[in-house]
């Protein structure tokens, strides 16, 4: 029997934590804290090349500004740190590798002190070669980023190639590629890139460091995804005891990936660990303009596909190679690498897989973990090969797809059996939904109209060990508070924790509390990244609120003198309808109840939970091969109908609809919203984001004039989300990740649509209005296929006439 | 963000008496903008910012016998939501609402956008095609300068130090008339402009034509030829659009930037000249036309 009653467990539509407090505008972001006059400011000296060695930086005009107290340079915090490879300073040493990399930390008593003080700083440098094509850096060796590869540590799973440009280099070999090709009736071979793309979330960046002069304890409050991974990538860089630093995080305003490793902390913390300055906090605000130069962002992407498909129409092989462009820094983004040679083989069926992935470093702002890490980019790509061949072959691109489809018990392209899924069902009801197949005329006169569909797959890249824990506490009032270090940060998790507490304690939703993370209150978790947290970290929480209930429930067996199995929470109150009894929840949760033999018993009640994947193997470095390689997949379908005009380039998204199968449903409103969201996310991606740099490797997209993302205006007209629930073996309610998936098809599902429309491939994204409308032109001189090398585009702004 | 003296006076005069007692280290202020922007990007220094906002003679729409005035403080969102304004110049109506969003144009002045002279500046082309006069005052008088003297190149204007412009001046047009404003952007609000281009259409005694550009030459241009063909015209079929629309695209020297392409630039002009021509033959102001 069912010990407990509740209507705001898992499944149900409920306000969510914290919203209220975001739209009165009281929630305190990392900008809003506030530490007296004791607080100092530091502002960034970045460097004006994109590859140079630091021959001199003056900054004797800075000192004597007004409220400067110091200025540090690289040398003067000589430490590298990185996730998974640790090849970065905060600050460069010796040598820039980008235009925007800090060479020089200002700081002052006030932040307008502070960027005065910045402008005066003079460094000179002896410009070197820099490299920004990510092919030519893979290939041709001929300028090396990082001489000193070989030095930097790594964590095992990732393979850099000293002497060379590449990060990291993830291979699949399964089967027999080589036959494959050569038996197939069909081979085809495509090239697809991606630019670098950028976040976009409205807090930038924010970290206020302090170190006590006597302790030498560190606190640091920041704008970060995952408060336990700062800490551990700091006491690993600087070699520092774990137990002395505390990361704070207040809630974040927008991550997407872009805040969920280690970000500015370290550059901060170089000021406030200095000898003249510590007991002091120091804070560092990232302005707008800055931030595309002081994280990651998504990296661009080159893919080489070439499938080989047999007479039936059947996947055999599949040979890729895709180049990353992970610019300055492979510290997190040797691994959106790993994810995306996870699932190089897309979510076909495919016997014979042979693939090469390469992060490779290019002198540029740096690449790492963005929404669906490493898919949306490789998907842009494959599901429009897969369209392509589909075309070619003449058969209809749902068909294609679903006799292609990797089902239960086939293997993955790392020779894992796949988990049971309803893609077949979902692909269905998407093609029924906008009637992919359909042409109908276009609703705008002289416009194009087409209709188009793309697959959406992807697994958590965790590392084999990555851990959640949470501590569940019932206070004296009936109340309950949660202790999980995931960052809430929009995407709702905090709700989906208080309903899956409500769940196992039949506790209303509103008595449930859930704290930002703290690492001196809160049990360890990993990271939130990954679309992980209402699988990991819930399981964690299920536990905890477990353990916490059946400690409450035996209390209460034994001061009422009946078997634990007759006792239920129903909506807060414990009951036994067998005695007739019913009681709130009170203070003797806190101190102890008395027993009938007069006897104290209990005393605060806490419930604990961890979790960490009990099966993953890390794959063969030569082969990529693992039963388990990853936890799960989760799989979907998205459909858009479209139009375009062909007079201008523009595209109007009428309707997407877009499909996933979640395994379970905890909080529908999050899903509804991560599916819109990513949705929206995914067509801006497709339809205007990039980073353009100049010939000097200059980012001529710094900010929101000219780095654009879509407005609600460019939003589709609909957006229908739906889901399937086939649920997951190992996970707290057979729930999957499904916060990055959103973001994954949309991209491939328009370019399809908008080959439908027009009879014209375009293979270089983002399918902006001038890109679209040159395309069409193309059309008209008889191209089929048009494509932008993003490197060479480059250079189009040296030869562009100024003449103004 | 330098620090600075913010200024705030009440009346031009002393608005006047302040830009004279600190020349080059004063900056105007209307609805900042720009102006904040620039400061916040350090590319304005100044010692002082004359804010011009609680000057109550800058303010208003006027309506007079034979003409209008748009004075100084005059926001986007207040001439968008004018009646005669919608009646008389509904390609700048038009303009405004291409212009930013909603929030922008809550505080964005028509006179600021022309004082900023930034050849993407959206109002520019209305009040090229409009005639209007740009009012300036000095401590040496009043002057009255046409728009297309008064901007004189990408963020030049022919203001002097210690001048401050309290308006503009445009004629109303007793005839029947239509206008349009259409603007290649990269996203459907908040955006500069690409191209844009500006028509109006006066059907009085004899028809006229007016178009001028946005963002495709470093001053302010009004389509000489294209106005020439199509008002000696006395029927306007689709050849003659065409051929407008190709002396208007003939017309133009834009650039290639971040934005757009020199020869993105040059065809859009093409394109929107002909569907701006067509949207103005069909009638008074047509809401949300293609753009
Ligand atoms: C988010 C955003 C979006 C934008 N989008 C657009 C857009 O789509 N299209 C567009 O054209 N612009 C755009 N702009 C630029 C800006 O909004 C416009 O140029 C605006 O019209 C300027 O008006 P303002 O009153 O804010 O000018 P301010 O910033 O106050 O001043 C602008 C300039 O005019 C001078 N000035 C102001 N008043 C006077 C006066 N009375 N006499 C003499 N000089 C004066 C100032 O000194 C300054 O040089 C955008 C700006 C932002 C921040």
């Amino acid at each position: 029997m069912k010990t407990i009653k509740t209507k705001t467990g898992i499944g149900k539509w409920l306000p969510r934590k914290y919203d209220l407090q975001k739209a009165e505008g009281t929630l305190q972001f990392a900008d809003d804290l506030r530490f007296g006059p004791e607080l100092l400011h530091a502002s960034v000296v970045r460097s004006s090349v994109a590859h140079g060695e630091i021959i001199d930086i003056d900054y004797s005009e800075a000192l004597k500004m007004p409220g400067v107290l110091k200025v540090i340079v690289g040398e003067d915090f000589p430490y590298h740190f990185g996730l998974y490879l640790k090849d970065r300073t905060p600050m460069a040493i010796g040598r820039t590798r980008y235009m925007g990399e800090p060479v020089a930390l200002v700081v002052a008593e006030t932040e307008e002190d502070a960027k005065e003080a910045v402008k005066k700083v003079k460094v000179t440098y002896k410009e070197l070669e820099p490299v920004f094509d990510p092919v030519k850096a893979a290939t041709t060796n001929s300028v090396l980023v990082h001489p000193d590869l070989h030095k930097y540590d790594h964590v095992d799973f990732i393979t850099p190639q000293p002497n060379t440009n590449i990060a990291n280099w993830f291979r699949i070999r399964k089967g027999d590629t080589e036959a494959a090709f050569k038996n197939a009736a069909h081979v085809f071979e495509e090239t697809i890139t991606c630019p670098q793309i950028a976040h976009g979330f409205i807090e930038t960046f924010c970290s206020i460091c302090k170190q006590d002069p006597g302790s030498g304890e560190i606190t640091i409050w920041t704008s970060a995804q995952s408060a336990f991974t700062v800490r551990d990538i700091i006491a690993k860089g600087i070699n520092y005891p774990l137990h002395k630093i505390r990361v704070i995080a207040p809630p974040v305003g927008g991550g997407f990936g872009g805040k969920a490793g280690m970000t500015v902390e370290a550059l901060c913390l170089a000021a406030a660990m200095d000898e003249d300055l510590k007991g002091r906090p120091v804070k560092l605000f990232i302005p707008r303009e800055e931030v595309l130069l002081s994280s990651w962002v998504r990296q661009g992407f080159v893919a080489r596909i070439e499938l080989a498909v047999d007479e039936d129409g059947l996947m055999q092989g599949i040979r890729n190679t895709f180049w990353f462009d992970t610019g300055i820094s492979a510290e997190y983004g040797a691994n959106p690498v790993r994810s995306a040679r996870y699932t190089s083989m897309g979510a076909y069926n495919i016997p014979n897989v042979w693939a090469d992935c390469y992060a490779v470093y290019t002198n540029k702002p740096f690449g790492g973990a963005y929404r669906g890490f490493g898919l949306p980019e490789l998907m842009s790509a494959l599901e429009v090969v897969v369209d392509i061949v589909a075309h070619k072959l003449k058969i209809d691109p749902v068909e294609f797809r679903k006799k292609n489809l990797l089902m239960k018990g086939q293997t993955t392209c790392t020779g894992m059996p796949m988990h049971d899924h309803a893609l077949d069902k979902i692909i269905d009801k998407v093609a029924k939904k906008i009637d992919v197949l359909k042409e109908e005329p276009p609703i705008r006169k002289g416009w194009k109209r087409g209709k188009g569909i793309a697959l959406a797959i992807k697994a958590p890249a965790i590392p084999a060990d990555a851990s959640s824990s949470a501590i569940v506490k019932l206070n004296g009032d009936g109340t309950v508070e949660v202790l999980a270090a995931t960052m809430d940060m929009g995407q709702g998790t905090y709700s989906a924790f208080a309903q899956i507490v409500s769940e196992e304690l039949g506790i209303p939703y509103d008595w449930i509390k859930v704290y930002y993370p703290d690492t001196q209150s809160h049990p360890y978790d990993w990271q939130t990244a990954a679309s992980r947290s209402c699988w990991s970290m819930g399981m964690a929480v299920k536990r905890a609120a477990s353990e916490l209930r059946e400690k409450l429930l035996a209390l209460f067996a034994e001061y009422w003198q009946t078997p634990v199995e007759n006792i239920s929470i129903e909506y807060g109150v414990v009951k036994c309808h067998k005695l007739g009894k019913s009681e709130r929840i009170d203070e003797r949760v806190q101190n102890g109840f008395k027993m009938p033999d007069g006897i104290l018993k209990g005393g605060p009640i806490i419930g604990t939970g961890s979790f960490t994947p009990p099966d993953l193997l890390y794959p063969d470095p030569d082969t990529g091969q693992s039963p388990k390689s990853v936890t799960h997949f989760t799989l979907g379908a998205v459909g858009v109908d479209m139009e375009v005009d062909p007079a201008t380039g523009r595209i109007i998204i009428n309707k997407v609809c877009a499909g996933y199968d979640v395994g379970k449903a905890i909080t529908p409103i999050n899903i509804k919203g991560q599916i819109e969201g990513g949705t929206v996310q995914g067509l801006s991606a497709c339809l205007m984001e990039g980073m353009t740099y100049d010939e000097h490797g200059k980012l001529l997209t710094p900010d929101f004039t000219d780095y654009k993302i879509a407005t609600i205006k460019d939003a589709p007209g609909e957006i229908d989300a739906f889901w399937e629930e086939t649920p997951e073996e190992i996970s707290p309610y057979g729930n999957r990740g499904v916060g990055e998936h959103s973001m994954i098809a949309p991209a491939p599902a328009t370019n399809n649509a908008l080959f439908r429309a027009t009879g014209m491939r375009i293979h270089s994204y983002p399918l902006s209005r001038e890109r679209v409308y040159k395309a069409l032109k193309a059309k008209e001189k008889g191209e089929t296929d048009f494509w932008e090398w993003p490197y060479a585009l480059d250079l189009a702004y040296e030869r562009a006439k100024k003449e103004w | 963000m330098r620090d600075f003296v913010l200024e705030r006076p009440r009346s031009i005069s002393q608005a006047l008496e302040i830009l004279k007692n600190h020349g080059e280290k004063a900056i105007l202020k209307s609805g900042g903008t720009d102006v904040i922007v620039w400061l916040h990007k350090s590319l304005k220094e100044p010692d002082y910012l004359v804010d011009l906002t609680a000057i109550d003679q800058l303010r208003g729409i006027v309506m007079n016998d034979d003409n209008v005035e748009i004075r100084a403080l005059v926001t986007l969102n207040q001439v968008i939501e004018d009646n005669a304004m919608n009646r008389y110049f509904p390609a700048l109506v038009q303009a405004c609402k291409a212009h930013s969003d909603p929030l922008i144009r809550n505080r964005a002045t028509v006179v600021g956008n022309i004082c900023a002279a930034v050849p993407s500046g959206d109002m520019i082309a209305p009040l090229m095609c409009y005639d209007a006069k740009v009012e300036i005052v000095g401590s040496r008088g009043i002057r009255k300068v046409p728009v297309s003297d008064f901007i004189t190149g990408p963020k030049k204007t022919s203001l002097r130090q210690e001048e401050i412009v309290t308006g503009i001046r445009i004629a109303i047009p007793f005839v029947e008339t239509s206008g349009c404003y259409l603007k290649a952007i990269r996203r459907e609000a908040l955006d500069i402009a690409q191209a844009a281009v500006c028509c109006t259409l006066h059907k009085g005694d004899s028809r006229e034509f007016r178009i001028a550009f946005c963002a495709v030459s470093p001053r302010p241009l009004r389509a000489v030829e294209a106005e020439k063909l199509l008002n000696s015209s006395s029927v306007i079929d689709d050849s003659i659009i065409e051929n407008a629309a190709r002396l208007a695209a003939d017309a133009v020297n834009p650039i290639t930037d971040v934005r757009a392409s020199r020869e993105y630039r040059i065809d859009m002009i093409g394109e929107l000249t002909k569907r701006a021509i067509s949207i103005c033959l069909r009638g008074p102001a047509e809401e949300g036309g293609p753009r």
